[in-house]
């Protein structure tokens, strides 16, 4: 059933839920939420996607964005905070999104803007060629200074030394932007994570950071523990940090947003949050006892570690296991397998091996456990500890082929011990965490995402290696020989196409 | 003179238990084999086998779980446990994960129970439970932190609760002092034919991982003092693993 069919018949449905009354629905409508336009943003918007809808939830009500510094360009390229963080795509920006505005704007949009927008800033701008990797992966280009810099900002002294073996983008190798430029930069392709639910990415759960070995940072300015689930490579810590980082590149600010401004963003940051509402073939994610959708992520408390008998992570839709039958015989069985999928996320018991962050901490390799190990922090599945890990997304050998991206040689120095599972030469197509401390063992580690709202915003990976949520699924199989038959596999995917 | 008599009886014989308990304690280096359990989570089976003795023993209890396809070193004593890995259980037991490869052996449960998964015994509470604070009267106090060999890594369920301890004694005492002094073993080990020697340099690694930790916790780092040294005397209350205890940090809160 294609999407536009589905939508119109299911219209109804959406339109008689009790929350209706207060939402904008955007069924048919344009999804690109304009920038310095002073269009209102409503206390509750729902988009289509494939896989049913998303709700973004503005929960402090409507606000007038005229003047709203989130929605501002506030640097030189035209860009605001919204470019990036799109309500219809669950505060993220999907690469259908992207391409629908190269379309509309002949890729003239800021969205495009060649700092990050195009695969180098130095390429001939407008043209599909240089922003093939934003068209085809979401990926913006990520400056990281090399070597990496501490808190301080001082140069840390990284235990490898770092190659660049393939270069498809010419930045890691062009004269004023690679490595051997006045600035000396590291040019990585990463996915804009969602600006949403964010008191789940700020909560601490516990004070010590096993995979570092070592409790976690505290912020100078308020003496509290930091997350580090903010950034795939935990540069910034915490909100205002990220902020400043933001402006400065993706926004190519200078100097300093006022006070004003900055609290604006911060206070509009931490009260919305976006979440799946509603499936075009189980309805309403609210239906049959299920609490799915963002209401329940605004009220439930953060930080929380899931228990696999006490308090399993995505509980919300176990009821659709026993409650009683569904509109009709379709909608029931997909109920059926969406809590299905969430117990086997916590219950299918397989082995992980050979990941850092997770096999290297002490518990051992391989380890037995199931999804819900790493994804353990209920309402959001992101890891308390916090999520720093290596699935193999961008490490060789388990990367995916990816000859569009570059490729670095790490060779870990001779007065460290070698990486634990790869050894003393690593290839890689992003150093991931290792571009934040420097370290041989965080070759490759990358913080893990939210789950919330992802049927939203594909492709997924930071580095947009899986195209559709079953790819995901396919990934893991594949990485950690779980042997999931067909039927796990599409209810681990339905699972996810209603988080 | 009767009580010094019955005291010195008990002494003998504390001795002497030690003495067994020491002569048991076995040291070695080997492959480690895991066997998967049937229903068992985060902790299924770790075996090795001391290859001088053709003895199978189950490692499971070991603060830090081996890496499949690695040495290990193996330090431990046999006990009573039931034996429900396919080895006999080594308790105490620590191991460390060596450098050196070895064939990476993964086999399955083969009928033998699972390994329940059980919560070690030093686990860090989450932060919405509130911490009791040390009462007055506050006296000078040691807390030890054992590594694992060539390893300056604080590992997870077995040491942050004892550095949260510190923790709170220094600042509901505001403490004077914290003393950091990192140990290496420097003179070394033997195990299966060959000497483990740690370098001074890992005594100060670990001094600086541990002054780092208690620093984020809360420790004043104007309070702070870090030393280290090499060859260090063992910790007589962690017998039987007289040598595995020079390998730490220890920490002492002087208010």
């Amino acid at each position: 059933m294609g999407l536009t069919r589905w939508w119109s018949a299911a219209g109804g449905l959406l339109l008689c839920t009790a929350a209706a009354a207060q939402a904008v629905d955007y069924a048919g409508g344009e999804r690109w939420f304009p920038v310095n336009e002073g269009r209102q943003l409503a206390k509750e918007l729902r988009y289509p996607n494939d896989a049913g809808a998303a709700t973004t939830l503005n929960a402090k009500g409507p606000i007038d964005t005229k003047g709203h510094a989130f929605f501002t360009p506030l640097g030189g390229n035209g860009r605001a905070c919204a470019t990036c963080h799109q309500p219809a795509d669950a505060m993220g920006l999907s690469v259908a999104t992207i391409r629908e505005r190269w379309n509309a704007t002949k890729g003239q949009d800021p969205l495009f803007a060649p700092v990050d927008g195009a695969n180098c800033p130095h390429l001939p701008q407008g043209q599909e060629a240089s922003h093939s990797l934003l068209l085809s992966r979401g990926l913006f280009r990520i400056a990281r200074p090399w070597p990496p810099r501490g808190d301080d900002g001082k140069p840390i002294k990284a235990e490898f030394s770092l190659e660049v073996v393939r270069d498809p983008t010419g930045c890691n190798l062009h004269a004023q932007h690679g490595l051997k430029s006045d600035n000396p930069t590291v040019s990585v392709y990463r996915r804009p994570r969602p600006v949403a639910n964010l008191k789940y990415m700020l909560a601490v759960g516990f004070p010590f950071d096993p995979k570092n070995g070592l409790p976690l940072k505290r912020d100078p300015l308020t003496g509290e523990y930091m997350s580090g689930n903010l950034l795939s490579d935990a540069r910034a810590l915490t909100l205002p940090l990220q902020l400043q980082d933001a402006v400065r590149s993706h926004l190519q600010m200078n100097g300093n947003p006022t006070p004003e401004q900055v609290k604006q963003i911060l206070d509009f940051e931490q009260q919305v949050f976006s979440a799946q509402s509603h499936d075009k073939w189980g309805g309403p994610l609210t239906d049959g006892g299920a609490m799915g959708g963002p209401e329940v992520l605004e009220k439930s408390r953060a930080g929380v570690l899931q228990n696999a008998q006490r308090n399993p992570i995505w509980k919300e839709f176990l009821p659709w296991k026993t409650s009683a039958p569904a509109a009709n015989a379709e909608q029931q069985k997909f109920r059926e397998s969406v809590a299905r999928g969430a117990e086997l996320f916590v219950k299918r018991m397989f082995l992980i091996s050979g990941s850092t962050g997770i096999n290297s901490m002490g518990f051992g390799s391989p380890v037995l456990n199931s999804c819900a190990m790493c994804h353990n922090m209920v309402n959001v599945g992101i890891d308390v500890a916090p999520g720093q890990v290596d699935l193999g997304t961008t490490n060789e050998p388990w990367a995916k082929p990816s000859p569009e991206l570059p490729l670095f040689k790490l060779t870990c120095n001779a007065n460290v011990k070698p990486h634990p599972f790869l050894g003393r030469v690593v290839y890689t197509q992003d150093p991931g965490y290792a571009l934040t401390t420097g370290r041989c063992e965080d070759i490759g580690k990358i913080t893990m995402q939210s789950m919330r709202g992802l049927a939203a915003r594909a492709p997924y990976f930071a580095n947009g290696s899986a195209k559709t949520l079953r790819e995901i699924v396919e990934i893991y199989n594949r990485r950690y020989q779980i042997r999931l038959s067909e039927q796990e596999i599409d209810d681990l995917t339905n699972l996810m196409s209603v988080l | 003179m009767k009580t010094n008599t019955f005291l010195f009886f008990v002494a003998a014989l504390l001795v002497a238990d030690a003495a067994t308990a020491q002569s048991d304690f076995r040291r070695f280096v080997t492959c480690p084999i895991y066997r998967d359990t049937d229903a068992g989570r985060k902790s299924g089976c770790w075996l090795g086998t001391q290859v001088e003795t053709s003895e199978r023993f189950d490692v499971s209890n070991s603060p830090d779980k081996p890496l499949a396809g690695r040495l290990m070193l193996v330090e431990g004593v046999p006990s009573n446990e039931k034996d429900i890995c396919g080895g006999v259980v080594l308790q105490p037991v620590r191991i460390s994960v060596l450098q050196e490869p070895c064939p990476e052996v993964i086999i399955p449960a083969e009928g033998w129970p699972s390994k329940p998964s059980v919560l070690p015994p030093l686990v860090i509470a989450p932060l919405s439970v509130p911490r009791k604070l040390p009462q007055p009267p506050f006296e000078e106090k040691q807390f030890h932190l054992i590594f694992d060999y060539d390893s300056d890594f604080l590992v997870y369920q077995s040491v942050e609760l004892t550095i949260e301890n510190a923790t709170l004694l220094a600042q509901a005492s505001k403490a004077k002092r914290v003393i950091v002094t990192g140990y290496a073993d420097t003179q070394g080990v033997e195990a299966s034919g060959r000497v483990y020697k740690e370098t001074l340099a890992l005594a100060k690694a670990r001094a600086e991982m541990t002054a780092e930790a208690l620093r984020r916790m809360g420790v004043r780092a104007d309070t702070l003092q870090v030393k280290w040294q090499g060859n260090p005397a063992p910790l007589a209350h962690e017998a039987p693993m007289h040598e595995p205890s020079k390998r730490r940090v220890t920490v002492t809160v002087r208010p």
